[in-house]
């Protein structure tokens, strides 16, 4: 799996994302041909004055071109993800970062964003949304050594990938009833406790067992983690620990960590991203 | 040494979380000088701030996700609001040696900077972003002295003495004596701190005296975390 470390060079004003540079590959040998060919052109065609000024437009051009493609990050790309209803049938939802025109006006200063109880009450409802922030345990960014901590870009190239290859599972580990409320389109249920408590829950955890691509060998018990799948966890946000435990628990069970990838700002910071949820 | 002093500081918190709720140093607070906008010294504790009468909230998908996401019934104390539409997504990790910091390890880091002077914890937000509301103890670097560096020559050069910059006769830069810093903005949206990351870096910064903390103000408002401003 590719690894999502950005170099920060090459970064330029904002940040860019593995899409940027992909639609810079495919596009810019034409686009480069594109103006040479008019180029050559002007310049063969045309008195200077008029050639001074093809050339001013061809190099703004050039440079609104660049602007552009700044909208153009993995969150804006709409994503289809393959889900499953709870009657078992095959849905598609497109997962994109969804900014109402009103929102893109709204202007970015001290009292529109942290005033009062922080969004300014003129902000538009569309724009801001609320979270209780005074429940759970604040969790740490690092788990483990070998286990990667995603942000959502992470989590959206996780999903795309996840869309052509089995061999990758997005896993909410809320309890049922969260699952079947919100969630992010395409994550499978695997709820924490059937982990935790495996003693307790012995038929579902075998269940997520094999779902996982984990097999027990017959002759002496132990679990065969060879064609485990590679997953990313989430939950409620970056203040709930039942992620944690499921990770925990797959630790303490020998899945590989490598294998494992964790979404620390669960729902909320996917809400809080205005990314595209299984609930309107 | 700090680094591991931090990793093991994290991992008993991690395996104390199940067996504790609101225990941990987040709850005990953590005392904070910084500089009021007058110029004098004050000390506040940062802390998360539960008001009791959001113990008592329940925690069940009509509370926590309906409509705009918090009940209306939700206590006005126990949640907030955000604007989500703004800025541009930002990756997890800027660079391989630039650990990215979350809402514990930069309590830890201010805990540890109250006595050590070769830590400091830096807002890279414009000034009066900074002076409206802040994270207790923060220093501010406005991004833009360090992106545009030519117009900004003096600030520049300033700032690079606070972070223990020296700057030689022949106009080369020495780290030697570089601090390490966390660097913040508004949120996890907001690519400010990510430009002077980034001036810092084509300077010759050393990436391992620099960590992130990408969450910024509104995460850590989100974590009910204590600001400079009530």
């Amino acid at each position: 799996m590719r690894k999502m470390i950005l170099p920060i060079k090459l970064l330029p004003t904002y940040n860019l994302s593995p899409q940027h540079a992909r639609f810079f590959s495919v596009f810019f040998p034409f686009i480069t041909h594109l103006f040479h060919t008019l180029y050559t052109t002007i310049n063969n065609d045309t008195s200077r004055g008029k050639r001074m000024f093809y050339k001013y437009i061809i190099i703004s051009l050039l440079l609104s071109s660049l602007l552009l493609t700044k909208e153009l990050g993995l969150e804006n790309e709409n994503i289809r993800i393959k889900t499953i209803d709870t009657k078992g049938k095959v849905v598609y939802t497109v997962i994109k970062q969804d900014i109402p025109e009103v929102c893109k006006k709204v202007p970015i200063n001290n009292t529109m964003l942290w005033t009062g109880n922080y969004a300014n009450v003129k902000v538009p409802e569309v724009c801001k949304s609320t979270y209780v922030h005074t429940v759970g345990n604040i969790l740490p960014v690092q788990l483990h050594e070998d286990i990667t901590t995603y942000g959502e870009l992470e989590v959206l190239d996780f999903m795309k990938q996840m869309q052509s290859d089995d061999s990758m599972m997005l896993i909410d580990a809320c309890k049922e009833e969260w699952y079947e409320y919100r969630t992010i389109p395409g994550a499978i249920n695997m709820p924490f406790h059937h982990f935790k408590e495996r003693e307790s829950y012995e038929f579902e955890f075998e269940d997520h067992l094999r779902e996982l691509g984990v097999y027990g060998n017959e002759e002496d018990d132990t679990l065969d983690f060879r064609k485990a799948k590679t997953i990313t966890i989430f939950c409620n946000g970056p203040w709930c620990s039942l992620s944690v435990s499921m990770i925990q628990a797959l630790l303490d069970i020998g899945y590989p960590p490598e294998k494992i990838n964790w979404y620390r700002g669960g729902m909320q910071r996917w809400l809080e991203a205005s990314m595209t949820s299984t609930r309107k | 040494m700090f680094n591991k002093s931090l990793s093991i500081c994290l991992l008993s918190i991690c395996l104390s979380i199940p067996l504790s709720a609101n225990s941990g140093f987040e709850y005990e607070g953590i005392n904070v000088k910084f500089l009021t906008n007058q110029g004098t010294v004050s000390e506040i504790s940062v802390k998360r701030d539960i008001p009791e009468e959001c113990k008592k909230v329940p925690i069940n998908n009509s509370i926590v996700w309906t409509g705009n996401y918090a009940n209306t019934k939700v206590p006005d104390a126990c949640k907030s609001t955000y604007v989500h539409t703004t800025g541009k997504l930002l990756p997890m990790h800027l660079h391989e040696d630039i650990n990215t910091y979350g809402e514990l390890e930069v309590l830890a880091f201010i805990k540890h900077m109250q006595s050590d002077d070769s830590m400091m914890l830096i807002d890279g937000r414009k000034q009066d972003w900074y002076d409206y509301r802040t994270i207790p103890g923060a220093i501010n670097m406005p991004f833009h002295h360090f992106k545009e560096r030519k117009a900004f020559e003096f600030e520049f050069e300033h700032e690079l003495r606070t972070l223990g910059v020296i700057i030689n006769e022949d106009e080369t830069l020495d780290f030697s004596k570089a601090k390490t810093i966390v660097i913040f903005c508004n949120g996890p949206w907001c690519s400010q701190s990510v430009a002077m990351i980034k001036a810092l870096l084509e300077i010759g910064y050393p990436a391992e005296n620099m960590k992130w903390y990408r969450g910024g103000i509104q995460t850590w408002l989100a974590a009910g975390m204590t600001s400079t401003r009530k």
